[in-house]
């Protein structure tokens, strides 16, 4: 018998007689599962952004006052006034609000990350993701015109709305899942959201400016300005590489995105083969588009959209074959193990 | 780029804490015979009084040249644990408390890496430019290596929150709390073919090749049970440290 196999005999006998009563005071301990692991990296996102909101920057008037009352412009009325209401009280109580913003977004990091309180976690960050999207982000610009998938559109955090929805723990009964989030909502309903998101980053790629010849070419121009010189050098030639080539760029984006977005309807082996694809366009969406979240740039209050598509998509890749021990829906059932940090 | 005051003092604060906490369970360990890792901890020690010291330089007396040389040992050091971990226990393998991983090191040389990278990457902002930590955002050649203390940050949150996820192992009664005598059962199990006795009970075989000190073999000779120190604390110690060190590195992005 090999050593795991014999460590996880140990701990199974102990967790049997630690009996019932609570995930730590007996309730077996189990490793992370695929589905327990995404929510671990979501958890480390969270962690991320809310010590992203201690910046400096935060805590003075120009967060509220510019940042967020800036997301307001190009907004129907009734978006946008919420908006710089929100801007305003945010930039009068600077300090107060960004440590509560703060707070927040690592109290839910933690929620997710400690087992009992996984689902306050993840509730939390739906409905933290969702405020923050209007106020915070404007909605992604999707109601401007001036949404693009390239630097983050729909908006970052959305997604994170998406991703606790998908990664609720909890199994539908029936049928096994295929991949990881389907199963807290089932199949058909997972699809159904891949599809919404994807098809709408491939709309919104020849949506308005987006179409022009110079429109990709200046957006990613634009973000070099504050980077670290080996970032602005990656987005002066990116950009040159679409000089006047901007409508052909996109349409050849849109197709790809109209790929993935009809990917996951396709058998497993394809259907993998563009969840790779989409894990290739967050990537490149994030370098390129998103320069790595303007993390370098000291005025970063979250990893914007790249890794979050990346993560969703991990969410979507479908197992080898049934019964796979490897399986993520059927990791949970197995035996636990002592597996360490 | 600096950081409001009270934010860098609160930081500073738990820092401190964390180094008191950490020598008190050096020396309990010692007294009370617990086992512990005890190059751990006095890496908490040395990291929780440095960056407590670089948030508020007002309680550092030590120069900075003494904590880059400090760090470069407990890197060297780190180097090395992985090395004879991997050599002792492969890649996959666990350690001897049956708990922790190769990461468990690789986890504490980042960390290492990243407060000897703290004091060689950054400059010291001019004397008289108000409140702030000791050292300001990395200037020149390193601004552009940010790269590399993002990677410290990613490793750091995802090890926190990899711990705090596994915290309810270590729960009294819990399948994960490391104890030696685990070594014993496991070891018995592997020789019966998987039936493992009581742990710590009467009569239970030693591991050949397990790395148990004197005092531990005295222990289960005589019956006794010396249960790992306090590991949820470890572990709390271990978050508070990694978020620390995360919040410090992005203000020197």
């Amino acid at each position: 018998m090999s050593t795991d196999a014999t460590v996880t005999g140990v701990s199974g006998m102990l967790s049997a007689q630690a009996g019932a009563g609570g995930v730590t005071r007996g309730g077996a301990w189990s490793r992370p599962d695929g589905r327990r692991a995404l929510q671990l990296v979501l958890a480390t996102i969270w962690l991320l952004d809310g010590v992203l909101q201690l910046q400096s920057f935060f805590f003075t008037k120009n967060f509220g006052l510019q940042m967020i009352s800036g997301m307001s412009q190009g907004n129907p009325s009734l978006i946008a006034r919420p908006i710089s209401w929100s801007g305003t009280t945010i930039g009068h109580h600077a300090v107060l609000t960004d440590t509560f913003f703060a707070l927040v977004q690592i109290a839910i990091a933690l929620a997710i990350a400690w087992r009992p309180t996984v689902k306050v976690g993840l509730g939390a960050s739906m409905a933290w993701s969702v405020g923050v999207w209007w106020v915070g982000e404007g909605l992604g610009g999707i109601l401007n015109g001036a949404a693009n998938p390239v630097n983050g559109a729909p908006g970052a955090v959305i997604i994170y709305a998406l991703l606790a929805v998908l990664l609720w723990p909890s199994d539908r009964t029936g049928r096994k899942a295929p991949f990881i989030a389907a199963r807290a909502v089932g199949e058909p309903v997972a699809k159904g959201l891949w599809l919404v998101l994807w098809g709408s980053l491939s709309y919104f790629a020849l949506l308005g400016a987006n179409r022009s010849a110079e429109g990709l070419h200046d957006l990613i121009n634009g973000e070099a300005a504050g980077e670290p010189a080996w970032v602005a050098w990656i987005d002066r030639h990116s950009a040159g590489l679409v000089d006047h080539r901007g409508l052909t760029a996109m349409v050849v984006m849109a197709i790809l995105l109209a790929i993935v977005a009809i990917g996951v309807y396709l058998p497993p082996s394809c259907a993998n083969v563009t969840v790779v694809l989409a894990i290739v366009l967050g990537g490149a969406f994030w370098v390129v588009g998103e320069n790595f979240g303007a993390l370098f740039t000291n005025g970063a209050t979250d990893v914007n959209s790249g890794p979050l598509l990346m993560l969703l998509a991990a969410a979507y890749w479908r197992r080898a074959r049934s019964g796979d021990p490897a399986d993520p829906a059927t990791a949970a059932e197995s035996a636990p193990s002592l597996e360490g940090a | 780029m600096t950081s409001p005051a009270w934010l860098n003092d609160l930081f500073a604060a738990v820092m401190v804490v964390v180094a008191v906490y950490s020598t008190g369970r050096l020396v309990a360990a010692r007294m009370w015979s617990r086992p512990t890792h005890v190059d751990v901890d006095a890496a908490h020690v040395l990291m929780g009084a440095a960056m407590a010291g670089m948030l508020v330089p007002a309680i550092d007396p030590i120069p900075n040249g003494v904590w880059e040389v400090g760090f470069s040992l407990l890197v060297v050091w780190f180097v090395w644990r992985c090395y004879q971990f991997v050599t002792e226990h492969g890649v996959e393998g666990r350690d001897d408390d049956h708990v922790h991983h190769l990461s468990h090191y690789v986890t504490h040389l980042v960390m290492a890496g990243a407060m000897l990278y703290m004091y060689l990457a950054a400059v010291t902002p001019p004397i008289g430019s108000g409140g702030g930590m000791a050292m300001g955002t990395a200037r020149g050649t390193t601004a552009d290596l940010v790269l590399l203390p993002l990677a410290f940050i990613v490793v750091l949150f995802a090890s926190g929150i990899w711990e705090l996820d596994g915290i309810g192992r270590f729960a009294p009664g819990g399948p994960g709390r490391p104890r030696p005598e685990l070594a014993y059962a496991a070891g018995s199990a592997a020789a019966a073919g998987g039936t493992a006795p009581a742990p710590g009970g009467p009569g239970v075989p030693s591991v050949a090749g397990s790395d148990l000190s004197d005092q531990e073999d005295q222990h289960r000779e005589s019956g006794q049970v010396a249960p790992w120190l306090a590991p949820r604390l470890e572990s709390s110690c271990h978050i508070a440290m990694c978020v620390t060190m995360g919040f410090m590195l992005i203000l020197m992005l």
